[in-house]
């Protein structure tokens, strides 16, 4: 029984067997995060009290034989997820104290299929960052090189997974805060269809781009968390009311004959070559299941940083204005007056690139150029959907690199605000467009691992973990296991 | 489209966000902003005369529910948040001499 590599699946079949009790393998977990957490700093909570009490509840309800796939299960929540009485941080000086006065619906539902909640991870503020460097509570260490950065902005979630302080979590993805960190870090992730997951009790950055995603040790992990996950909440107005299919059960297509679109502005942008490589190595393999690979365009996806950084912080702007040092949050010390107390506790609560991505939201909105920024980038938005529409008239899926190179150093990037951004340039296009998008671990480059970006048509998530779940049965890079946590 | 901020631009902005005007911050900051804009000047190539605007990816009208109380608000749970509250009241400077 190797706990260190097992994946939900694994954990599911000794956990039922009775070769592990649910509190066991939580003590396991809660042991390897005394052990790895000084100096990963993947948790910003740890909630070991409820974490066990969750877990005596779940081995009574395996000894009845009533378990669901994810009952006594330890997994780590985003700290973007509400939960009542936890506290609630979104990696923010302005929420450090804030305790969730109620539970995120996402969180909700795993916790009644019986997952047991370890913590909360770190995370860039408000999501907002793909090193994980912009969090109040210090940088996330990679467990592949602890000088490098995680990703983020889910880099707790997906440092967690990486080192075994967990067995799976969940993270957010507006621009690629899922992908590019399960890539940086060896893992699975997928930003399922937006709306295809609740975004009640899920702190807010991009309303329109935001949605939340598992991050896990193989794509059938994934699909198990997407099945508890997923489905219509009346809370939110923006959850589809679409049927939650059984992602599990359809993990074993044949893929021979899906037809998968290859881009080759991916390969044409500012790709490393050993990444680009290792990509097309990947594209290999799954012609060699069967796949057939077709050329497709998007002609409009060179514009999708451009759109994406006129409409995430022109939503965040509006989203942010509710941290007034009023209601909750930070609040200034001797405030002069009532605007002094809102501008000074926004001005110390928020950090350098919140604050940047408020003022530039608050001008892309603002009279006399909101036609020319936000109209201009919501209609440049449309041009990058109708791209993804006409290509999935040719093809099943697209694949592609997850990001342009393998994780970077703490502190590379941190001074070149756009620099950073680039991260994100496989990634968003798919968030602008609401399609289904995943990484799944594609080799090793420097003895780091790159992830392989596979992007679905909507709804179509069960396609993209089925593609994801036959290309792991023939590699074994999902297995491999981060040297700085054995 | 090719705008760039200026000094006066960044004050005004800073009173619409309610974030403080720091002028010895303030090169720094127009600095990082117009690299944002600079980047977003890309836009400027793409051709949108008769592209309507998306605003929702899906372009799905957002589901209704009907017009019922379902839940109440626990007023004291929310208070526990607040940086200063007494007796039901949320406190502030004081705005009225």
């Amino acid at each position: 029984m190797n706990l260190r590599s097992a994946t939900i699946a694994e954990l599911r079949a000794f956990l039922d067997r009775g070769d592990i009790s649910a509190v066991e393998l939580t003590d396991y977990y809660l042991d390897r995060i005394d052990r790895f957490d000084k100096s990963l700093n993947t948790y910003i909570t740890r909630t070991a009290d409820t974490a066990r009490a969750s877990a005596i509840a779940a081995d009574k309800v395996i000894a009845q034989g009533k378990a669901t796939s994810l009952t006594g299960i330890p997994i780590a929540e985003k700290d973007l997820f509400c939960i009542e009485g936890t506290r609630t941080t979104a990696g923010s000086k302005m929420l450090a104290n804030f305790k969730a006065p109620y539970t995120a619906t996402v969180s909700t539902k795993l916790a009644n299929a019986g997952a047991i909640t370890l913590g909360k991870t770190n995370m860039d503020e408000f999501a907002m960052g793909s090193s994980n460097e912009n969090s109040y509570f210090g940088p996330v260490r990679n467990p592949w090189d602890l000088n490098r950065v995680p990703g983020g902005s889910s880099g707790g979630s997906a440092a967690a997974v990486a080192a075994g302080l967990c067995a799976a979590s969940t993270g957010t993805d507006t621009g690629g805060s899922i992908r590019q960190p399960a890539a940086l870090c060896g893992l699975t992730g997928l930003k399922p269809t937006y709306g295809r997951i609740s975004r009640w009790g899920m702190i807010a950055f991009a309303s329109s781009l935001d949605q939340a995603g598992p991050m896990t040790r193989s794509a059938e992990d994934a699909a198990i968390m997407l099945e508890h996950m997923a489905g219509h909440d009346p809370q939110d107005s923006t959850a589809l009311a679409e049927p939650v299919p059984a992602y599990t059960s359809a993990l074993n297509n044949d893929i021979k004959g899906l037809r998968i679109g290859v881009c080759q502005a991916f390969f044409d942008t500012d790709l490393d070559a050993e990444v680009a490589a290792k990509t097309r190595e990947a594209l290999r393999v799954l012609e060699s299941l069967g796949a057939k690979l077709i050329d497709i365009a998007l002609p409009h996806m060179a514009y999708s940083l451009g759109a994406y950084y006129v409409i995430a912080p022109a939503e965040c702007s509006a989203n942010l204005a509710r941290f007034d040092g009023i209601r909750y949050g930070y609040r200034c010390e001797n405030p002069e007056d009532l605007q002094d107390l809102y501008t000074r506790s926004r001005g110390e609560g928020f950090g350098q690139e919140v604050k940047k991505r408020i003022l530039v939201g608050t001008f892309a909105l603002s009279a006399g150029y909101y036609d020319a920024f936000y109209g201009r980038a919501q209609r440049v938005r449309r041009l990058i959907k109708q791209d993804f529409v006409e290509a999935f008239n040719q093809v099943d899926v697209i694949v592609g690199p997850t990001t342009p190179t393998p994780a970077f150093g703490i502190g590379a990037k941190a001074e070149s605000g756009v620099d950073m951004y680039l991260q994100d340039i496989f990634t968003i296009s798919a968030s602008l467009a609401g399609v289904p998008a995943m990484s799944i671990p594609a080799g090793l480059v420097a003895d780091l691992p790159i992830g392989l970006q596979l992007i679905g048509n909507y709804l179509d998530e069960a396609t993209l973990l089925n593609l994801a779940h036959q290309f792991q049965q023939a590699t074994d890079w999902h297995t491999l296991i981060a040297p700085e946590a054995p | 489209m090719s705008t760039h901020l200026d000094e006066k631009t960044l004050r005004d902005m800073s009173v619409l966000a309610a974030l403080p005007y720091e002028p010895n911050q303030s090169m720094e900051t127009l600095a990082a902003l117009n690299e944002v804009l600079e980047l977003v000047s890309a836009l400027e190539a793409v051709e949108v005369d008769n592209v309507p605007p998306l605003a929702h990816p899906l372009e799905r009208f957002q589901s209704l529910t009907p017009d019922q109380v379902t839940e109440t608000v626990d007023s004291e749970a929310l208070s526990q948040n607040a940086p200063n509250f007494e007796d039901g009241l949320y406190f502030v400077p004081r705005v009225i001499e």
